[in-house]
Formats: C-alpha cells, structure tokens, sequence
C-alpha cells in the first residue's frame, strides 16, 4: 500500500551545506595576512613566506581567482615592508623589491592553479549530475515500457478461455513485475552500481505466495536472507530465477496439501548461495534435471550459466525439493 | 468502497485499456478517461467521479501534479497518482499537490485496489471532520 503519509520525510527539503560567502572569504583572508604580516614583522628575519599560502589559498578557493591574486599581492607587499627593515640593517636595498616579485608571482601561479581545479571540479560535479538524471530518465522509461508489456499481456490474456493459458500470460507479469521492482530499488536507493537483493527477494517472494498460494493450502513462509550486494545484470537474472523457483515450488510442490512451509534462504560467502525449499510432494524418482527440463528448469539452468554460478537440485530434509544457486560474489561477478 | 467511480487520466492508449479493466474487475466503475489535464478538468466537472487516478508524468506542457492541485482545489476529489518512480522528488511534488497517495508502475490489481481504498477512506474521514468541526457547513 502506498500512501503519501508514510513518507513525512519527503517534505524535507535537500539541505546543501552554506557556501562561505565571497566577501566573508576575502575579509577573513586579509584579517590572517594582518596578523602573519603582523608576526613577520614583530620576528624579524623569521621567513614567513609559506604562512602567507594559507590566506591566499582561502580567498582563492571561496572568492575565486581575481580574490586569490589581490591577496597575493597583499601577502607580497606585506612581506616587503618587513623585509625592508631587515634589508636596511644589512644594507642589501633592491633584496625585498626582487622577494616581493617572486613572491607576488608564486602566489600568483597558486592562485591560478587552485582556482583552475576547483573550476574543474565543478564542471565535474555539473556532468555528474547531468549523467545521473540521464540514467534516472532511462529506469523511469524502462519502467513504463514494462507498464506496456504488462498491459499488453493482460489485454491478450482476456482472449483466451484455458484458465492454463491465462496462466502462462499471468506468469509473464510476474516476471516483469519482478525486473520492475529491481529498478524501483536501484533508482529508490541512487546508486545505480548495485542493489542489495535480500530486500529484493524478500519482497518478491512475500508478492507470490500472496497472489499463488493454492487455494485451501495455508503456506508458512520463512525468509532467512543475508545482505548480498549484487549488480544489475546479475540482479534482473538471479530475480527472474527466483521467480522460476518459488512459482514452481507454488504450482507444483503443494499440490493436495492443506497446509505447508517454503523457505527461502540466501547466504553471502564465496559463492553466495540462495536456496528455495518446500516441504512439500518432492522429486519424482530417478528425476534429472539436465535430461529432461520443463521450460522452468531449463530457464533456471540457462540463467545460472548465466551468471557463472551452478545450481543443485535435491530432496529436502522434511521432504520437498531444495534448490540451491551458487553464484559468484560482486567483485568476482564483475570481472 | 467498491461501485466507486473513478475517472482516468493517462496518457498510454495501452496502459488506459489495462487499467479499465483492472479497475472494473475490482469492482469499480469507469467515470470516464482523459489523457491530458485539461481534458481532465473537464472531466471532473463533467463526470464528478470519486477519485482520480493520475498519471504524474502527463504528456503535454501541464504534468499531473499541476492538475491535481486545481481538481483537488476546485472539485475537492481525491487523486491517487500512477507513477514509475517513487523517488523523493516525485514525491514531494505529489504531497504538494495533495495527493492521496500513489501507484507504482507496473501496477497490480492488489496494489491498485490498496491505494483506492486508502485513498476514499482517508477522504471520507476529511469530509466528516471538517463537518463536525463546522456544523453548520
């Protein structure tokens, strides 16, 4: 259920951090270069040069380039007028005119540096975000063309009369269903690198016993699931073959029964490992998967290849089936 | 509140199709369907429906959330909007404009008929609080 009243968070508005003002910036800047011109000038023959870099630095990153460079020229002529008394007393007269010049031409060239890569990172930040609406704009399309395909599926399945083939269209929409909340999540959580599919497949496997459970069984499901970050690719794959495995536990493993228990499990390790149980009717003697697949099993086989993981089908403990996946971790899946 | 009449407004020819028969097969009956706001506001005024289902993101130069403010304003009709992403921008628009709440897409007949009913119910409960703060309304 979604209501807006659950969500009082949202009203908040995106609180950016206050931008130091300029004219605070530069005024802060001339206050530091009074007091270390004030220090260069009380020590004498002390080499204060390097202090005045922080000055220039500030004004610089939060005024610009022009602030920067009149702080440098004030850092400059400050240093003048205390190297000039030192000059005096060693009777060296044009030595602060020349350090007044590098030094005016060193702050300079920092100023220029510094205000070039925050320049840059600006326009960085700016392509950042144009790039993240981009993606955004492609889920939100990707999202409505699975609204499309779902409704074009459920208009064709209003001409058929088989409740069996009506089934099959039903079992199409889930799929989608399934690949559309993935993109619900990534595009929910921002990070468009990886999702973290226990939330997925819990909510998933919540979704289908309530819309499959048979009618007259009473299902217990129980989800143990770990957090297991996985990428999108493998993400839509692995959910699709969790769909494959709770339908066909739903459809066929309590078939008669008036009550029974399906248990999910994933499990992060190397390889993660995601099991789908059922107590229920079992496999039936001398079955083999590989030797004679329903369209199911050989979707999940396919996919599990897919994802460069294997999959194990055997008799539960209490009875049913198990099956379990192994597939790789997100670094290893990545190479 | 099933037999509630609920007017349309989307601007997918297919998705209008899908959803008028989702919603009749909840129980619902179709007031009528409009694919851009303006034929939505004429639609409300015409139809009088009990609730709107709104696309957010209408074809055209007025989105959804423009048209929910003047029908919630105007004709004091829930809207429950359609949307494809529940993201906190989306969001906080729809709160804006006084939604009710929200229906992601693909939508499902479960979904659909949650968000309804919350949406009539919490509008009935306005409508008999503001009667019981002002009697004489």
């Amino acid at each position: 259920m979604n209501t807006l009243a659950t969500r009082p968070a949202l009203l908040a508005t995106d609180a950016k951090p206050a931008r130091v003002s300029r004219t605070a910036a530069t005024a802060l800047a001339v206050a530091l270069v009074g007091v270390i011109a004030w220090f260069d000038y009380v020590t004498g023959d002390f080499s204060l040069a390097v202090f005045y870099l922080a000055p220039v630095v500030l004004a610089t990153w939060y005024a610009g380039r022009a602030s920067g460079w009149f702080i440098g020229l004030l850092s400059a002529a400050a240093w003048f007028v205390a190297d000039q008394k030192l000059s005096q007393a060693d009777g060296e007269v044009l030595r602060p005119y020349w350090n007044a010049a590098m030094l005016t031409l060193t702050y300079g060239i920092v100023a220029h540096l510094l205000s070039t890569l925050e320049r840059l990172q600006a326009e960085l930040h700016k392509r950042v975000e144009r790039r993240t609406a981009s993606l955004a704009e492609v889920h939100h399309r990707v999202k409505n063309n699975l609204q499309i395909i779902s409704s074009l599926l459920m208009l064709q399945a209003e001409k058929l009369t088989n409740a069996a083939d009506k089934a099959v269209f039903g079992e199409c929409r889930d799929r989608i269903y399934s690949m559309a909340r993935l993109h619900e999540q990534l595009y929910s959580s921002g990070d468009f690198s990886d999702v973290d599919f226990a939330a997925h497949l819990r909510a998933m496997a919540g979704m289908l016993v309530h819309s499959h459970t048979p009618p007259g069984c009473t299902l217990t499901l129980e989800v143990l699931a770990d957090p297991v970050a996985v990428d999108l690719d493998t993400a839509v794959t692995l959910g699709l073959i969790a769909n494959e495995l709770l339908l066909n536990a739903l459809k066929h493993g309590f078939d008669g029964r008036s009550a029974g228990k399906l248990t999910v499990e994933l499990h992060a390790g190397n390889p993660n490992q995601m099991t789908v149980c059922d107590d229920g009717s079992g496999l039936p003697p001398g079955f083999d998967a590989k030797k004679n697949p329903g369209l199911g099993i050989e979707l999940v086989l396919g996919m599990t290849k897919q994802i460069r993981g294997e999959v194990k089908i055997e008799s539960g403990p209490a009875g049913g089936t198990c099956t379990t996946i192994f597939f790789p971790p997100l670094s290893s899946s990545k190479t | 509140m099933t037999n509630a009449r609920i007017l349309i407004v989307e601007d997918e020819a297919i998705t209008v199709s899908a959803l008028k028969r989702e919603l009749v097969s909840l129980g619902y009956e179709i007031a009528g369907t409009a694919s851009t706001t303006d034929e939505a506001l004429r639609a409300v005024e015409i139809h009088k429906p009990d609730l709107v289902l709104m696309d957010i993101t209408l074809a055209g130069g007025v989105n959804g959330v423009v048209a929910a403010i003047a029908i919630r304003g105007n004709f004091h009709v829930p809207v429950v909007f359609l949307t494809a992403h529940a993201d906190d921008r989306t969001m906080e628009r729809a709160v804006g404009a006084g939604a009710f709440g929200y229906v992601l897409k693909p939508f499902s007949g479960a979904g659909l008929k949650a968000a309804i009913e919350t949406a009539l119910h919490k509008h009935q409960s306005e409508i008999e609080s503001r009667r019981a703060a002002n009697p004489a309304s």
